[in-house]
């Protein structure tokens, strides 16, 4: 039984890299927290629901338009919004995604309506036989969609034009600058990169469970714990905290129960920063390569 | 000339006295028009589905006592104003906008939010002002268990959850099962409630409980249960849990191959929204309730069809909307009966509540609760039909539909 649950762990940690990925990334290149993650993840759901209803497409299929909606959303806001207000420092950014969080929850909230909304696909309602055990067919996907993730983007920054130049603008902004890179043009594509990626992890949210306005702070918080378990802003420490809580969080529930999971993994994450204060992968996508 | 002056000043100055006292609202003295009467409803965030309803059932009851030329006190008719906040399904705002309500927009009484989690704070501002609240869909138990010393000015119109829970096994009783049953309940005050009666009940009539998960509000992922419930081989479900979980679950049991021949969600499948998220895997959940088309009270299937006409297909939903106008009428006709819009007055009156109204019967205990008959609903076709106790021309759908 313990195996199975092992397995049934990987997979949904699969999902919680895809949730995670985009913090990470604005974290690691900019050093700054996105407090309005877990909305980025809830508006993608949203937008993934309004196309999915008008196109009857599969919601995955969705995201090959919504992926790029939310690249430019990200983008803009990062342009407009938060890159005037660097300078001002990091508290004032805080501020400003937290105010953006606040904004958003409301328009959702606005738009929407305030009832629990499921993205519907036949293969959210299937189960995969793996080595004996029944694992949800969208969990599957999530971590096969984690994977791509986190190698497309770790080939990106290493191997790209774009990537050196995001690399260079993370470990030192002056110095990209001098040498002629257009650092707030990198944080905008740098922002809206993470909002595309984030759009993945909201469409996975939407199919594997329900989501409303309110819901970004729970993901917000899921995504916090394994991108601090992994390392601030590391690519490498994402996929791994990802899939430890993951199974940390089935084991601890089928072991002590469901009522104590969140004790046990935050217990976890407490005993991790005070053996290693800085993750498992304590180095920032821009400077780990 | 200067007499007159001061004449016409004195008359200006009591008039605009008046014309103040007019348009603050308050709790009316005798030369006082208007009577304020407050609710706190959670109608943004996750208890927003069942929080419009009420609201809509207040605003028809006080809308229907204002055409009629308000609401008649100790031979004087007074206009009712209804202000409702939005506690966007936050317990702290709650209190904080009961408060408000009482002692700033002068309310001589409170309608209720649901459940115990928004309830009992608001509860708690009433006991402190001491001004009277009614409330419904706070489950009796939980509700008593908050103030062990019992509640002076607060009320509750919702069922017993010991008959509540007992009549989960006597709806299974109708179909043939193992009579193993695996139990989900959140950490809520009802979930714990009620998950101590459902494991004290079961075994009264023959059933076990296999297998139990208790979990936190907000819990998204349940493999390990279901895979639990599975081995425990449960084939009576029985859940209380949040609308974004339940429907979770659903989606998870679905996919992991969890086949209950009875499945109950309550709280859960309380609204539409069940539906709407789920499509055809929310068919056939079970689901508590207080009223049913079958229901011919006075003035029960015309509340009905005016639910239907500002929107409100579902059964379900009608039934939040009935009970929210019946608790306004409990409240105006306590105020009728008070003779004035002193608190403790109205208060004695609800308590002295003894009428059938749209919703049912409705007489209070010492205890300051009324546990009105539960029936139990089902999921079919997209509505819900009551299938406990028994009506004609409607049978219970087993396996659950959705999950077979």
């Amino acid at each position: 039984m313990l195996f199975y649950h092992l397995i049934d762990g990987f997979f949904l940690g699969g999902l919680y890299v895809t949730i995670a990925l985009g913090l990470t990334l604005v974290f690691g290149v900019m050093n700054t927290v996105n407090l309005a993650q877990g909305e980025v993840l809830i508006g993608s759901a949203y937008l993934t629901y309004t196309l999915s209803s008008l196109t009857h497409l599969d919601p995955l299929l969705c995201l090959l338009l919504v992926a790029p909606i939310m690249f430019v959303i990200g983008y803009l806001v990062q342009r407009l919004l938060l890159n005037p207000l660097i300078p001002r420092g990091q508290e004032t950014l805080l501020v400003a995604t937290f105010g953006l969080l606040l904004v958003a929850e409301t328009l959702f909230g606005l738009i929407y309506g305030n009832n629990t909304l499921s993205l519907s696909a036949s293969y959210t309602l299937t189960g995969l036989n793996i080595f004996g055990d029944t694992v949800r067919t969208v969990y599957v996907i999530a971590l096969v969609a984690a994977l791509l993730l986190v190698v497309g983007t770790h080939l990106l920054l290493s191997y790209l034009p774009l990537g050196k130049a995001i690399r260079a603008a993370a470990e030192d902004p002056g110095a990209a600058a001098s040498i002629g890179i257009n650092v707030p043009l990198v944080y905008g594509i740098t922002f809206g990169l993470a909002a595309a990626i984030s759009a993945v992890g909201g469409t996975l949210i939407g199919l594997s469970f329900g989501f409303g306005p309110t819901t970004g702070s729970s993901w917000l918080l899921r995504s916090f714990t394994v991108i601090v378990l992994g390392g601030m802003g590391s690519l490498w420490g994402t996929l791994l905290g990802g899939l430890l809580i993951g199974v940390l969080e089935e084991v601890a529930a089928s072991i002590v129960g469901p009522q104590f999971r969140d004790l046990i993994v935050f217990a976890f994450l407490v005993i991790v920063l005070i053996v290693r204060p800085e993750g498992f992968f304590g180095q920032r996508v821009g400077v780990a390569k | 000339m200067s007499t007159v002056s001061k004449a016409a000043r004195s008359l200006f100055l009591m008039a605009m006295l008046a014309l103040s006292m007019v348009a603050c609202g308050g709790t009316g003295g005798s030369g006082n028009q208007t009577i304020v009467i407050g609710a706190t409803l959670p109608l943004t965030g996750s208890l927003a589905a069942v929080g419009v309803l009420l609201k809509a059932g207040y605003q028809a009851a006080v809308d229907d006592i204002n055409a009629a030329g308000g609401l008649e006190v100790n031979g004087q008719k007074y206009h009712v104003n209804l202000i409702i906040l939005d506690n966007t399904s936050d317990p702290n705002t709650a209190s904080n906008q009961a408060t408000t309500l009482y002692l700033q927009n002068n309310a001589v009484a409170l309608l209720g939010p649901f459940t115990p989690p928004l309830v009992i704070p608001v509860s708690q501002v009433a006991e402190r002002v001491k001004r009277p609240l009614i409330s419904t869909t706070a489950p009796i138990e939980a509700w008593l268990s908050a103030r062990p010393s019992g509640w002076q000015y607060s009320w509750d119109v919702f069922f017993d959850e010991k008959q509540q829970t007992s009549m989960s096994f006597q709806v299974a009783n109708m179909v043939k099962t193992n009579k193993r049953v695996a139990l989900f309940t959140d950490n809520e005050e009802d979930g714990v409630t009620m998950g101590k009666l459902w494991t004290e009940e079961a075994p009264q009539f023959g059933y076990t409980i296999a297998y139990r998960a208790i979990f936190p509000v907000g819990t998204t992922n349940f493999s390990s249960q279901i895979a639990a419930a599975k081995a425990a081989n449960a084939e009576v479900l029985i859940t209380q849990m949040t609308p974004p979980d339940a429907m979770a679950l659903w989606k998870q049991m679905k996919a992991l191959g969890y086949h209950p021949i009875v499945a109950e969600s309550e709280k859960g499948s309380s609204t539409t929204t069940w539906m709407q998220a789920l499509g055809n895997v929310g068919e056939g959940a079970l689901i508590a309730n207080f009223w049913s088309r079958s229901f011919t009270y006075p003035g029960s299937q015309e509340l009905a069809a005016r639910a239907e006409k500002a929107g409100i297909k579902a059964t379900i939903e009608q039934a939040g909307y009935i009970m929210g106008y019946s608790i306004t009428e409990v409240l105006f006709d306590a105020i009728k009966r008070a003779g004035s819009t002193d608190p403790d007055a109205i208060n004695r009156a609800i308590g002295q509540t003894n009428k059938t109204y749209p919703v049912g019967p409705i007489h209070f205990g010492s205890n300051h609760a009324d546990p009105v008959q539960a029936i139990m609903l089902q999921w079919q076709n997209g509505d819900t039909v009551q299938v406990y106790p028994p009506v004609s021309g409607v049978s219970l759908e087993a396996p659950a539909k959705g999950l077979a």
